[in-house]
Formats: C-alpha cells, sequence, structure tokens
C-alpha cells in the first residue's frame, strides 16, 4: 500500500470514529430524548448479549434463510432470464421497456396481494426478495452479454468452437465482469426486500424484530438489531466488492 | 492451399426492402503459398470478401473451393487475425496464444512447447505472463497473429492488422510477418488500404473498386525484397503510381499514406 492510499483507509476510518463519537457523545446528553439516547457502545453491548444469550439468534437464523433461498431463486430466474434476452431479439424488444421500469413501481405497495397469493409465513416474504433482486441480476447479465466485442464471436466461430465451447470458454469469461455487478446488486436487493418485507409480513425475522421493539419502546433492543443489519449487509457487500474487484482487473481501460 | 473464388457476389437487404450490393462477380485464384494484399479504399468491399474466405459470412452468389474442393463455412486450416484487437482479456499472452491449441484439444505438453516457441516467432519474450490490457496495441496485434499462426494455417486471412499502428511499427512488423510467412509457407491474404504497405509486403495486389465491390486489376509486384522506397525508387514509385490512379486517388497525395 503507498502512503496516500493508507492515508486514505486513515481518514476513512477516521470518520467513521468522529462520527459514531459523536453519536456517543449526543446520545449521552440526551439529546434525542429519554427513549431514543442510545448511545452505540450500548447498542453494541446489548448486541453481543441478546446474541450471547440466544434472544435474537432465532429471528437472525430465519431473517438468513430468507434471504439465502430469495438470493438463491432470484439467481435461478435472473441468471436464465438475461441469457433469454439476449438470444432472442423480438423478446427484449418486447420486454425492455418493462425492464428498465422495473424499479418504478413500488413492489411493497402490492404487499396485500402477496398475503392473498403466498398465504402467510415465509413465502410472501422470500417472494418478495425474489421479485426485488430478478431485476438487478437479469438486466447486468443481458448488458455484460451485449457487451461481448462482436470480434470476440468472430474468434469463437473462426475457430469452429462449438455451442458449449463458445460458451464456457468465451461468452462467460467476457460476461462475468458485468454480470457479477447483477450479481452483487441482486444480493443486496433481495436482503433489503427480506429485511423490508419482515416489517409488514412478518411474526419472527430481523425486521420483524425491530419492528417490534420499536412499537414497544424497546429502543436498546432495536438500535442493537438495527446495528446488527448495518454491519451484516455492510460485510456482505465488501465481500461481493472485493470479488468484483478482483473479477475486473483484466478488463481494459 | 489454394483458393478459388467463382463469381463471388454478397447483397444486404436495405432498410427500404431494396438490396446494397456490396461485392459483385468477384473470381480470383490465391495461389499456394503467395502472399496477395487485397487494397481499396474504406468501404469497397474488402473485410467483406476476407469474412466470405474466412466461412464467416455467407455469399449470396458464387461459390468458395479450397484446393478445389467447394467449401462453405469456417475451415479448420483457415485463420484470421481481425483488424480490431481480438485477443481476450482474461487471459495472459501465453493463455491467448494457446487458446485454439486448447481447444482443439492439443496434449497440454505439446501445447506449451508450441506456444513458447511462437512467443519467440511473435517477440513477445519476457510478457508471456502479461494481461492485454498491459500491453500495447501492436504487441496485442503480435499476440493475435501469434494465436493464428500456432495452428499451422495453411491460409492465414489479415484484415488491415496493422491498421491501428503507427508507420514505423506498421513498416517493422510488416517485416517480421514476411520472415514468418517465408518461414510457415502459408498463403498470406492481407488486406489493406494503404499503397505502401501492398507494396512493401504483397506478390500480387488486387485492386478492389466500390459500388459495387469488384476486383478490377491484379498487379504483379516483382519488386526485389527487402523493398524500401530507396532501393528500386523508379519501379516502386512507378507501382505506387498505378495504384493510384487505379484507386482513384489521383491528385490527393495525402491519402496515399493514409
Ligand atoms: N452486415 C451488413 N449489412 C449491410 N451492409 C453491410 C454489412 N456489412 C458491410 N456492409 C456494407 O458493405 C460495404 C463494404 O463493407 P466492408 O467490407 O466492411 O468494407 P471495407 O472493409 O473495404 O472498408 C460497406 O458499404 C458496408 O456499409
Ligand atoms: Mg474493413
Amino acid at each position: 500500500m503507498s502512503r496516500r492510499e493508507r492515508n486514505l483507509v486513515l481518514a476513512r476510518v477516521a470518520i467513521v470514529v468522529v462520527a459514531v463519537g459523536i453519536l456517543e457523545l449526543l446520545a449521552r446528553l440526551g439529546t434525542f430524548g429519554p427513549t431514543l439516547s442510545v448511545p452505540p457502545s450500548v447498542m453494541l453491548q446489548t448486541l453481543m448479549a441478546s446474541l450471547a444469550d440466544g434472544t435474537l439468534v432465532p429471528d437472525v437464523v430465519r431473517t438468513a434463510i430468507e434471504i439465502g433461498l430469495a438470493y438463491a431463486i432470484a439467481l435461478a430466474i435472473g441468471l436464465p432470464l438475461g441469457v433469454v434476452l439476449w438470444r432472442s431479439r423480438p423478446l427484449a424488444i418486447a420486454v425492455e421497456p418493462y425492464l428498465l421500469a422495473y424499479y418504478v413501481i413500488p413492489l411493497f405497495a402490492f404487499y396485500p396481494l402477496f398475503i392473498k397469493i403466498f398465504g402467510g409465513g415465509i413465502a410472501p416474504i422470500v417472494a418478495i426478495g425474489v421479485i426485488n433482486g430478478i431485476g438487478a441480476i437479469a438486466m447486468n447479465v443481458l448488458v455484460g452479454l451485449r457487451e461481448i466485442p462482436r470480434v470476440q464471436l468472430a474468434v469463437a466461430r473462426s475457430l469452429m468452437l462449438g455451442q458449449t465451447q463458445t460458451l464456457l470458454h468465451v461468452v462467460v469469461p467476457a460476461t462475468i465482469p458485468q454480470a457479477f455487478v447483477g450479481i452483487r446488486l441482486g444480493f443486496i436487493y433481495s436482503l433489503i426486500g427480506v429485511i423490508a418485507a419482515e416489517f409488514i409480513l412478518a411474526t419472527a425475522g430481523v425486521g420483524y424484530r425491530i419492528a417490534y421493539d420499536y412499537n414497544n419502546f424497546e429502543s436498546r433492543s432495536m438500535f442493537a438489531t438495527i446495528l446488527l443489519v448495518l454491519i451484516a449487509s455492510i460485510a456482505a457487500n465488501q465481500a461481493l466488492i472485493s470479488i468484483e474487484r478482483r473479477l475486473q482487473r483484466h478488463r481494459r481501460a | 492451399m489454394r483458393v478459388t473464388l467463382q463469381g463471388i457476389g454478397k447483397s444486404y437487404p436495405t432498410q427500404g426492402g431494396g438490396t446494397f450490393v456490396a461485392l459483385e462477380n468477384v473470381s480470383l485464384e490465391i495461389r499456394e503459398g503467395e502472399f496477395l494484399a487485397l487494397i481499396g479504399v474504406s468501404g469497397c468491399g474488402k473485410s467483406t470478401l476476407l469474412e466470405l474466405i474466412a466461412g464467416l459470412q455467407t455469399p449470396t452468389a458464387g461459390t468458395i473451393a479450397f484446393d478445389g474442393i467447394p467449401h462453405v463455412g469456417p475451415h479448420p486450416r483457415v485463420s484470421v487475425v481481425f483488424q480490431e484487437d481480438s485477443t481476450f482479456p482474461w487471459k495472459t499472452v501465453a493463455g491467448n496464444i494457446g487458446f485454439g491449441l486448447e481447444m482443439r484439444g492439443a496434449d497440454p505438453k505439446a501445447r506449451a512447447r508450441r506456444v513458447e516457441a511462437m512467443i519467440d516467432l511473435v517477440g513477445l519474450r519476457g510478457f508471456e505472463d502479461r494481461y492485454p490490457h498491459q500491453l500495447s496495441g501492436g504487441m496485442r496485434q503480435r499476440v493475435a497473429i501469434g494465436r493464428t499462426l500456432v495452428l499451422d494455417p495453411a491460409i492465414l486471412l489479415m484484415d488491415e492488422p496493422f491498421g491501428a499502428l503507427d508507420e514505423q511499427t506498421r513498416f517493422l512488423l510488416g517485416e517480421e510477418l514476411l520472415r514468418i510467412w517465408r518461414e510457415s509457407g502459408a498463403t498470406v491474404v492481407f488486406v489493406t488500404h494503404s499503397l505502401h504497405e501492398a507494396v512493401q509486403l504483397a506478390d500480387r495486389i488486387a485492386v478492389i473498386a466500390p459500388r459495387p465491390g469488384r476486383i478490377v486489376r491484379i498487379i504483379d509486384n516483382d519488386l526485389s525484397r527487402p523493398r524500401r522506397e530507396s532501393h528500386e525508387a523508379e519501379r516502386y514509385g512507378a507501382m505506387i503510381e498505378e495504384l493510384r490512379v487505379l484507386l482513384g486517388l489521383e491528385g490527393n497525395r495525402e491519402q496515399t499514406r493514409a
């Protein structure tokens, strides 16, 4: 790491430390009123305690399963959807406007419909996570496939590669850097969908826990859970970004 | 390998429902082991003709035969070097050069040996583990040339392979190409729009006129090699002049160096 980069990292860490410090101070002074003034240090303590004594664990496990399921299904539909739209021009032309407007639709406004269709339990929550994830995955796969330079496909044809060889050795490696942007965003969007859906639809799970604590003035426990969600999503995103960087390192400048 | 083009035509449907004739009635015998240049102004159909020979497009009229045997589609002994950068950014220099062999299932040891030799031949020793984005345009084009040569093609089709390079690099790579061509014994079809490049490299120069694309003249080039403008200045100059007239470039000397 160069000196410049090191200073940059230090500066970024300093921003977080200062922000947390200010929050700690303001909370201890009671700035946000008696119920909401929870210092970050207390949030962390509460979180550790509720993880240690197991009270939060079932919710965390349930949410993790929902997210995992939603993401897996979103990938299973989104990846082939991108490929199908690439292979079929007429279909792509027909579907494109809807795909572009995908995230314009306020998905959560339809929650009564989800309950009607999927009933109670985790099904409607997973469904919202799936739908929220598919768009980003399919769109980025489609963009990645369309951006394969024509000449690279011409090389494959000129070498008389079979369909499978062309797919495995040219199409996939040429598309992966862009497709992975969708694979990463799809995860984030599935996660957001699931947790938000839990607020309104669930009887357990991390999102439900936050809403429950809010309604019962359990600020400490509420902020502790929010902190967990924050740490988990940032960690997951960072991990995915570092893979993405690795995949993109040979991209042409 | 010998290539026979017989009455080749290629037209494309246009927006308005008509047809655009890119090539019309092209007949040409490409001799075994010769270095043939195809020259013409931009848009006259050079790339189209090359892609037809490569089997990447199908003619709308006429036939193509290799050693007298009619053929449709790509041919295992015919390789193409494209005008654009065609290297794979996710593979190293060695990985790119060995790609065709890998796809054809060559034994890994034999493949490594041939890739090694090819790296020397195209002058990329010391760069074998680099990725294309770490190379200059000229070096990437050497990689693309190495990737086709390692397959030991009987026919090497090159579409303005040095088009994106500066004149000095272009000349040096041209001389290297001639050395490789002599060693390999392959038939080379080399597309260019540069008069000097055609005269520097080719045994024969086929002049293509535009709209519709057709061969208007084939010039035999028997200047002694290595060819420099200074060696046989008079005959060199005369050949350039003849090409310039055939291409309709008289009175526009700027373009001849384009
Ligand atoms: N797929 C295509 N559809 C319609 N017209 C084409 C197509 N490919 C090439 N052409 C036209 O054919 C002519 C010859 O193109 P090309 O062979 O690329 O020329 P050159 O390589 O000599 O510059 C051009 O006018 C070009 O616009
Ligand atoms: Mg061209």
